[in-house]
Order: structure tokens, then sequence, then C-alpha cells
């Protein structure tokens, strides 16, 4: 240590600006969603939860882009195929393609054949068309582009191939075409798609029902959860905030609906709406009645559910941290400063009530695919051609014994669905909640 | 006391509230339940006249209150053409069958719940709590209809050893698939619930005393910890009761258990009015009698709620 005397005078000079700043320790302020973030990346289930949301997402809503087959369509050649199976007129196709040394074969789209009439018709084929004339009616053929016979497209029908095997068939000429086609087009389809799921009875693609399925999951899970937020988080803040009899009254219409046991009521509800609903439906013109419409009646009538029995929860949590929130003591001290009570809500009940109500909101969606699923496994929510994980699971279950697959893949995902999503809802709530902070 | 009559009171208003919504419910299905492709309108009036369904609703109303009341659940109009309502419920196997269900699902759950959640808690971070909070996660993700499923297709149909359907339940093997697909879902809860409270209470205060004292640790589990940990179990169990109920349409329609679950959403389906309304409020009363009788042992249960002030 150094004495009094040892000091010089230049030990008493200012600091320069430099110094000071180097003696500064300047964090940036980690605000409460940083931390939140900061804190869910550490999470590592949670991490991997919320990707595999995330592709179960990309899978439901762009997977249709990528496989030729519709949610809804009954292909004729592909009933009740085995997953990974090809239909029965593209494995021949196949057997084409190896054993007469073609280029390309196809039918015109996937799942039928191509019926090809007497007349004109052209394709494209790498970018360059190609027209050729049928000298007859060709039923369920398979149009063979051969690699040793460029000039010739070979019909194969299938008298010809039970006839002479897969060399031999009705051979017609081509012609290259410069500008517009002419003649009936047709689609030469290069790369055959499997039935990566299999197909059902009517020969619908299963992965295309398992997509379509997903995403009508999904958005009846996000649509109820938002619904259930809306009702449940402003009847809870009127409840919380104004406190006293309105809140006694409040609340005890919300224990009295709360011991209701629901699915009773959800039950009916589903029955008794079906018809005023469909009515609803039909004659009313305005466009936003129409879009509810196209989701069918099934799917309405769990939003209408959601709306009427489900919020309670939801509104039990709010008026509980609003009444938590009320008492604090910056609260009183800005009713004190005079701080106008709606500048209150904004500023300081509602961004402390946001984290609960991002937390309710994500483990309410789960819980409402469930429900969804239950009420289709029963037999009533949506109904064919439309699909939900739920309603395809129930359609599995005629045909359980001979081909339990058909169950495997949408009940798999809707696990797979379920278990991600409150895993995603678990890690938000500890990220969320202060009180956890280590 | 005060507080105990008045959860009762709310339970019965809640109850008429479920008759109510119902009743109403079930009246605004368009369409009369006797209509079918051959009867005239002059057949459907005089069946709906010979049912008192031709008045007006109010009176309707009131008139199957009244009888409530009494006892009376009506008479069947479709399903079983004039059997009692309450004969068919109580008398005719089906409620039995459900509760037998029921009461044995719940057993298994609470049986196996809290020990495993016990056991998660004890060994904290371990393999075992692992391969538990695995299992529990998965368990409250499956729906009860795949898992149902799931164990018909492996334990009925590939290796023969249970019945596919467990019918009437006559032994122990009809029990099995049904109680486990039934229980699943209530038992991991009941663990997870049990293990997150265990742990909450482990970190108190009084447990590092007794821990400081030199008490031996299953003594503090079981002793200190477990008791404030079961508080909220008990709670749950009213929303398991309704749970188990809701679990017992689908596992009785999978394995063909002809219960009451079954019976109810035939009845809808047939617009049976007082069968539905007579199932409704018997289910209904059960979840709420249930829900009542936890409230009230809750706060009896626990020293640290007072019941002479009623809220907590």
């Amino acid at each position: 240590m150094r004495l009094f005397d040892t000091f010089t005078e230049a030990d008493f000079e200012k600091a320069t600006v430099e110094e000071r700043a180097s003696m500064t320790q300047k964090r940036a302020a980690v605000s409460y969603w940083k931390d939140a973030a900061r804190r869910f990346k550490a999470n590592h289930v949670s991490m991997v939860a919320l990707f595999v949301v995330f592709l179960i997402i990309v899978f439901t809503f762009f997977g249709p882009l990528f496989i030729p087959y519709n949610y809804a369509d009954q292909y004729r050649n592909s009933m009740k195929l085995a997953p990974m199976e090809y239909a029965e007129n593209e494995q021949h196709i196949m057997k084409v393609l190896e054993e007469a040394d073609a280029v390309y074969a196809s039918s015109l789209q996937p799942g039928s054949m191509t019926s090809v009439k007497k007349g004109d018709y052209c394709f494209k084929v790498s970018g360059k068309w190609y027209g050729f004339t049928a000298p007859k009616r060709l039923r369920d053929a398979v149009l063979v582009f051969s690699k040793n016979n460029p000039g010739v497209l070979l019909a194969l029908d299938e008298d010809d191939i039970e006839a002479h095997g897969l060399t031999k068939g009705t051979e017609i000429e081509l012609q290259s075409l410069s500008g517009a086609a002419q003649g009936t087009r047709l689609n030469f389809i290069t790369r055959l798609t499997p039935h990566y799921f299999g197909t059902d009875s009517s020969g619908r693609d299963l992965m295309a029902r398992c997509m379509y399925g997903g995403r009508v999951s999904l958005i009846i899970g996000v649509t109820a959860s938002l619904i259930v937020l809306v009702i449940g988080s402003v009847y809870g803040s009127i409840s919380g905030l104004l406190g006293g009899r309105v809140d006694f009254i409040m609340m005890r219409i919300v224990d009295i609906i709360y011991s209701v046991p629901d699915v009773l009521i959800v039950l009916l509800l589903q029955v008794v709406l079906q018809t005023p609903l469909q009515n609803w439906f039909d004659t009313s013109k305005s466009a936003f009645v129409k879009a509810l419409g196209s989701l069918g009646v099934g799917i309405v009538s769990i939003f209408i559910t959601f709306a009427l029995l489900y919020w309670v929860g939801m509104s039990r949590i709010i008026r509980g941290q609003v009444l938590q929130l009320k008492k604090q003591e910056y609260v009183t001290a800005a009713y004190a400063l005079g701080v106008p009570t709606k500048r209150i809500i904004r500023r300081h009940l509602l961004p402390n009530c946001v984290g609960q109500l991002v937390v309710a909101t994500c483990l309410q969606i789960p819980s409402a695919i469930f429900l969804e699923s239950f009420l289709s496994f029963l037999g009533l929510g949506v109904s064919a051609p439309m699909a939900s994980l739920g309603s395809l699971c129930s359609d599995a279950l005629d045909t359980i014994r001979i081909y339990p697959y058909r169950l495997l893949f949408p009940a798999i995902l809707l696990t797979i669905l379920v278990l991600s999503l409150n895993l995603v809802g678990d890690g938000l709530r500890d990220a969320l909640d202060p009180r956890l902070k280590k | 006391m005060t507080y105990v009559l008045k959860r009762i009171l709310s339970s019965v208003v809640s109850l008429f509230l479920v008759a109510a919504a119902t009743f109403f419910l079930m009246n605004a299905i368009p369409g009369s339940p006797f209509m079918t492709e051959k009867s005239t309108p002059e057949q459907i009036a005089r069946a709906e006249a010979k049912y008192g369904l031709d008045k007006p609703l109010p009176v309707q109303f009131k008139n199957y209150m009244v009888n409530l009341l009494k006892g009376d659940l009506g008479t069947s109009l479709k399903m079983q053409e004039g059997t009692e309502v309450s004969k068919i419920i109580f008398h005719q196997n089906k409620f039995n069958l459900s509760i037998k269900l029921g009461v044995r699902a719940l057993i298994v759950a609470v049986l196996f719940g809290i020990p495993l959640g016990c056991l998660a808690a004890y060994n904290r971070g371990k393999w075992i709590d692992s391969i538990l909070r695995v299992v529990t996660t998965l368990g409250v993700a499956i729906p009860g209809f795949v898992l149902a499923t799931l164990l018909l297709i492996v334990f009925a149909v590939r290796l023969e050893w249970l019945p596919v359907i467990s019918g009437s339940l006559a032994g122990w093997k009809d029990y099995v698939m049904p109680v486990i697909a039934l229980s699943f879902y209530p038992g991991c809860y009941i663990a997870k619930l049990t293990r997150a409270s265990m742990l909450d209470a482990i970190n108190q205060d009084y447990i590092r005393t007794a821990r400081a004292k030199g008490v031996k640790t299953p003594v503090i589990l079981f002793k200190h910890a477990l008791r404030v940990s079961l508080i909220p179990v008990i709670t749950y169990l009213g929303p398991l009761t309704a749970g188990i109920i809701t679990g017992g349409f689908v596992v009785e329609t999978t394995f063909g258990v002809p219960g009451l679950g079954k019976y109810f959403i035939s009845s809808i389906q047939n617009r049976d009015y007082p069968i539905i309304m007579g199932t409704t409020i018997v289910l209904a009363a059960l979840v709420i009698v249930m829900n009542l009788v936890v409230d009230v042992a809750y706060k009896l249960v626990d020293p640290r709620i007072s019941l002479t002030k009623g809220e907590a």
C-alpha cells in the first residue's frame, strides 16, 4: 500500500476520456424477450421439439407441392396399395422402362392409364415438341419413347403386351414440331412417384391425405387456441381488473362452466350444429361465411365449442395474473402519480401478462388437436373427402387387421405433433417465467 | 361449513345448467325423433303426443325437471321403446360396466402414478428419471384411441393372448386392455404431477430442517414431502373422473364393451331424447359430485387453507 507522502501531483489529475471509457463496463441491456429467447435456446429438448414442429409444418403445408397426388382424388389403378408401392399401371411402366430400353414411358397423369383416341397428339420432352397421329384407338396404353429408335413412339396396348411382351407394340411415327403444338396435348410424366404411405380402399393417396389432415389439424389447433385466447383473456382481465362483486359473479360463472363435463356437451353440440350451420353456409352471401363454409360444418362446430366452453381455463390464469399485478407497488405508484388506467393497462399489466398468455395459448394447441381427433374418432368432426389426423385414424380402424399401416402413419404424425407441441409449450413456460430464472 | 354449503349449491346449479343445456340443445336438432322414411305426418304427431313432445318446449322442460326431482328419468322413445331410462342405465348393466372399468382404471392410475412420480423425484437426474420422463411425456401425447387400437392389434390380434372383444367383462382377461388403455394417460399425468410437486416440496425449509435433524431420506420423502405433494394430485381427481368418462367412450367403442359411453353415443345418433338426457345427467352428476368431494376434501386435507374464510 502506498503511503500518502508517495503520491505525486500526477496522481490527482483528471482521467482522460479514454481512461474513463476503459473503466466503465458496458453491456447491452437484455430485454425480457431476449432473455427468454436465450433461456429457450439453452433448452435442448424444446429446441428439438420446435424443430420437429417446424418440419411438420413444412411437411403438411409444402409437402403437397412435391407429390403429384391430391388428397381428394381417387386413383383408379391405385386401390389398397401398401406403402412405397406404385400404381398398377406404373408398375407396368417401370417394367417397360427396364426391359424395352426406353427413355420415357408414361401414362397421362398419375394413377390413370393413357387412353389414346384416334387423332393428332403432341407432347413435350426435354423442351422440344413432338407430335404424332394415332392410327387407332389405344386403350390403357403405355407410351414408350425409345432410346434405340428415337423417331418412333411405341404404344403398348394391354393386348400387345400379352401377345408380344414388352418389345412389340404399335409403332407410331414421331414428328419433330417447331413452335406451336398441334392436336391434343399429352403430358409425359417422366418421374414416377410411389405412394409412399400407400393408398386407401378408394385409391386415395395416404401421404397426400396425411399432409392435408395434418394441415387441417394444425389449423384447427391454432384457430381454436386463438379463440380461447381472445375470449379467455378479455373475460379474465375484466374480471381481475374490476374486482369486487363483478369479479365474484364472473368467477362463479367460470366455476360452473368448469365443472360441467365438457365432452358430453361437445358431443351434443356437434350433432345439434350440423343442420343449422349447413343452412347458414348455403344461404349466406358474405364472403367470410363462404370461407367458413369451405372448412366444413364439423370444424366450425369445433370452433364454436371452444368459444363456448374452453376459455375458462385461460380466463382463470389471466385473472390470477391481473389480480397479482394489480397489488404490485409500481402499479400503486403509477395510480398515485395519476397515470390514467388505460396507460397502466398498456404499460404495466399487459406486458406482464404476455408471457402467461403465450404459454397458455401454446399449450392449448395440442389439446385442441386432441379433442378434434377424439371427435373424429367417434365419427363426428370432419368428414370425407376432407381429412384430419383424427379422421384418418378413425378411417383406418375399419380395416385395421388387414392394413395396419393405414393407422400407423396418421397416428405417428399425430403423436409426434402433439408431443412436440407439448414440449415446446413446456419450454416456453420455463423460458418466459422469470421466477424460474436461475 | 358455509364453504361446503356454497359448494353444494353451486354444484346443484351446475347440474341444473347441464340439464337445461342438454335439453334445449337436444331439441334444437331439427326434425322429429320419430321421422323415418315411411312415417306420415299423422303418425309422427300421434307419437309425439304420446310422449308429450307436442307441448311447447318450456312446458316440456318443466315437466322433465319435476319428474327428475322425483327420480323419474322418463322412458325410451326408440332404442328400447317404452323401457324406463333409469332401468336401461342402472339395471341393464351399462352403468355397472362403465363404473367397473372406470374405477379400476382410476385405481391403477393412482397406484402406478404416485409411486412412479416419487421414484422419479427420488432419483432426479438419474437414468430412471430420464426413462420415466420419456414414458410419461409420450403417455400424455398418445391419443387414447391410438393406444387402445395398438393394444388390440398386438395382444389380441397378433399374439392372441387376450380376447378381441371384451364384451361384458366376464374374466380378468377382459379387463387388461381396456384398463391399461383407460389408465395410461391419467397415470402418466399423475406421475408427472407427483414428481413436480415432490421436487417442489423437497426444496422447502422444513425438509431442510428435517435433514439437519438427521431424519433418514426415505422417511423425509414419504412422511414429510409426500403429504404435501399429494395435494395437487387430489385436485386432479376431479378432472380425472371426467377424463375417464371421456376415455370410456373411446375404450368402450374399441373393445366392444356395451357400457354407458357407447350407449350414449348411439343414443345421440338415434335421437332418443330421454336416454340422451338421462345419460348426460347421470354422467354429469358423477363428475360434479366428484369435483365437489375433491374440493371439500382438499380444503380439509390442507391445514394451510382455512374453511371458515371460504374463498381461498
